[in-house]
């Protein structure tokens, strides 16, 4: 008997304000969550809803102005800079809307490179990554760079660089935007595969509800608050 | 580009100094003595033969030579050129030590003479015979280097040859007998070379002594010189740190998304400014490379009347300043993507 497992990251009673010049902008506003293993969360909501505001908290890019963080246990607002860096680093995959590869690297060197990061050998980094890409069905492509690679083959690559370092968080912020419909539902199958292969914690963020209903559950966010539904 | 232009200016006033320095760089010697009317000019200096005598008297003076100048010309192969006829009293101070070929004359041999490398570039070899002002004639035995004066090159004779010579050209000057150059002074090892001419000074009337470093820059020429070159090359390298720093910032603002793209995925900041800065001094190298090649074939077009030579010291001494201006350059830059923040490859999107 499996002792219940503890959620990779709770988020309790969040709020985030933005001092935006012309007056205080709430983009996240008292909202509590729990990311568990194994499972591929949908974050919708209307722009300008604080998707991406959430998810930063989430993945330790911004620290919240009240309430916790909890990362496995750990409150992110006791780690100073260089902790919340080597967190992103070796337990926090990022997606990101556009692929945001580096232009003169191959799709194998974009992806060990955040191997570096977290302070993989290079030789197992190098080895990692053409494995991930060969998972994603990218393995003919890995000396490719990116400007010889599809939206979505990029797309897919910047997948592999999230799994790379075996994270308990995949985080991903539309990562179809820029993709054709059917492109983009590939792109969020693979995100889902690889949460439930690599049994991590998934959050996507999508206002396509077609793609969110390929999530194992559908959070919604109005105005910074998460809503029923 | 830049550093092209740096070391060109560094490599032109290196040369023009060494140029000008020649002889006296070319001594071995501690503290070079006038009469206070010279005014620290060697073409001037007569100093009294007792008072030379007398020096060798002076605590912490060693050895005494004289050194003499006297602006010529000479006859070689390939028609006259002007210059300095340099009066030295062999085995002394006054002796230069940068001998390439055959020997130098010794004191009451008349009719020979060692020469500058520099005349060789007019033809003159071992063995010729020079035609001097006032139809002497030097048969040349040795060849000196790196030993000009005023650009000029240098003829090195007897002092009694010097001193007939200039006779002849300045009659008006009066007797040379009991007047020589300049005395040149060895200083016993454990001197000091300020403090032995103050006690030259002291000894003797009208006379100035200084180090011998004091005398070169005492030269024409050569102060007005190094400062006018030292502030040029000075404002290249500024130019060179503001340049690099438009660069670099131009560089870091452009990848600002690819920056926070990295510090989100996790890159310490350390890793980043080190990347950059590793990228900086490789652009760095391939400038001075460049440069370096650069000046090196532009000296080798350039015209002789020109002096343009470079020497490792000075690109060494470019090398490292400009290095610094890169880095100063290049700081602003680096701390702009040392405080990038990751949460911005979120809420900017990235391009
Ligand atoms: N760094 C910031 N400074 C000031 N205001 C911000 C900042 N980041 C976000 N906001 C504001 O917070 C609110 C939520 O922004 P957020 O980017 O989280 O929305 P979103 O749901 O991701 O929208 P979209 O679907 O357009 O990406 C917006 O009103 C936005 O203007
Ligand atoms: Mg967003």
């Amino acid at each position: 008997m499996m002792a219940e497992e503890r959620a990779v990251v709770e988020v309790e009673a969040c709020t985030k304000s933005f001092d935006a010049g012309a007056g205080v902008v709430t983009a996240v506003d008292d909202v509590s969550l729990e990311l568990v293993r194994g499972e591929l969360v949908a974050l919708v909501g209307p722009s300008g809803s604080g998707k991406s505001t959430l998810l930063s908290l989430v993945g330790a890019l911004l620290a919240p102005t009240a309430g916790t963080v909890r990362f496995e246990g750990t409150d992110l607002t006791d780690l100073d800079d260089r902790q919340r860096t080597a967190l992103r680093a070796t337990r926090v995959g990022l997606v990101f809307q556009t692929a945001a590869l580096v232009p003169f690297l191959t799709a194998a060197e974009n992806v060990a490179l955040v191997g570096g990061f977290a302070g993989m050998a290079t030789g197992a980094a190098r080895s990692r990554a053409e494995q991930l890409l060969t998972e994603l069905e990218l393995g003919a492509r890995k000396d490719h760079r990116p400007g010889q690679l599809s939206g979505g083959e990029q797309q897919r690559v910047a997948i592999a660089r999230a799994m790379l370092n075996e994270p308990r968080l995949l985080l991903a912020d539309e990562p179809t935007a820029h993709l054709d419909r059917q492109r983009g539902s590939q792109v969020i199958e693979l995100v889902a595969q690889a949460v439930h292969e690599h049994r991590c914690a998934g959050l996507v963020v999508t206002h396509d509800e077609r793609i969110a209903s390929q999530a194992d559950r559908i959070l919604r966010i109005e105005d910074g608050r998460l809503v029923d539904g | 580009m830049l550093l092209f232009l740096t070391l060109t200016l560094a490599g032109l006033a290196d040369a023009l100094d060494r140029g000008s320095t020649g002889v006296l760089r070319s001594l071995d010697a501690d503290v070079v003595v006038f009469n206070e009317e010279a005014r620290l000019q060697l073409l001037r200096s007569r100093v009294p033969r007792p008072m030379m005598l007398g020096a060798a008297f002076v605590d912490g003076v060693g050895q005494v030579g004289t050194l003499a100048l006297v602006p010529t010309s000479a006859e070689t192969p390939n028609g006259r050129v002007r210059v300095t006829l340099v009066g030295f009293s062999a085995t002394t101070p006054a002796e230069p030590t940068t001998l390439v070929e055959g020997r130098l004359p010794v004191d009451g041999e008349p009719g020979i003479a060692a020469v500058d490398v520099a005349l060789r570039a007019h033809g003159v070899r071992l063995g010729d015979r020079l035609v001097l002002a006032g139809e002497r004639e030097v048969e040349v035995v040795g060849f000196v280097e790196d030993s000009t004066f005023l650009q000029q090159p240098t003829v090195w004779v007897p002092p009694d040859v010097w001193a007939r010579v200039q006779v002849s050209a300045f009659p008006e000057a009066g007797f040379a007998e009991q007047l020589v150059g300049a005395a040149v002074i060895r200083t016993r090892p454990s001197a000091d070379p300020g403090e032995v001419a103050a006690a030259i000074e002291a000894e003797f009337d009208g006379v100035r002594a200084v180090p011998l470093q004091e005398a070169v820059s005492a030269i024409p020429g050569v102060d007005v010189q190094r400062r006018t070159f030292t502030v040029l090359v000075a404002m290249s390298v500024a130019v060179l740190a503001l340049v690099v720093g438009l660069l670099f910032a131009l560089l870091v603002t452009e990848r600002r998304s690819r920056w926070a793209t990295l510090r989100a995925l996790g890159a310490p900041r350390q890793l980043l400014v080190a990347t950059l800065l590793v990228q900086g001094v490789v652009l760095w190298m391939l400038a001075l490379l460049g440069g370096s090649i650069g000046t090196a074939l532009l000296s080798r077009v350039v015209p002789d009347a020109m002096p343009l030579d470079l020497r490792l010291p000075v690109v060494g001494l470019v090398g490292v300043a400009s290095l610094v201006a890169t880095v100063v350059g290049s700081s602003v830059a680096l701390r702009r993507v040392a405080r990038t923040d990751p949460a911005a490859a979120m809420s900017e999107g990235v391009r």
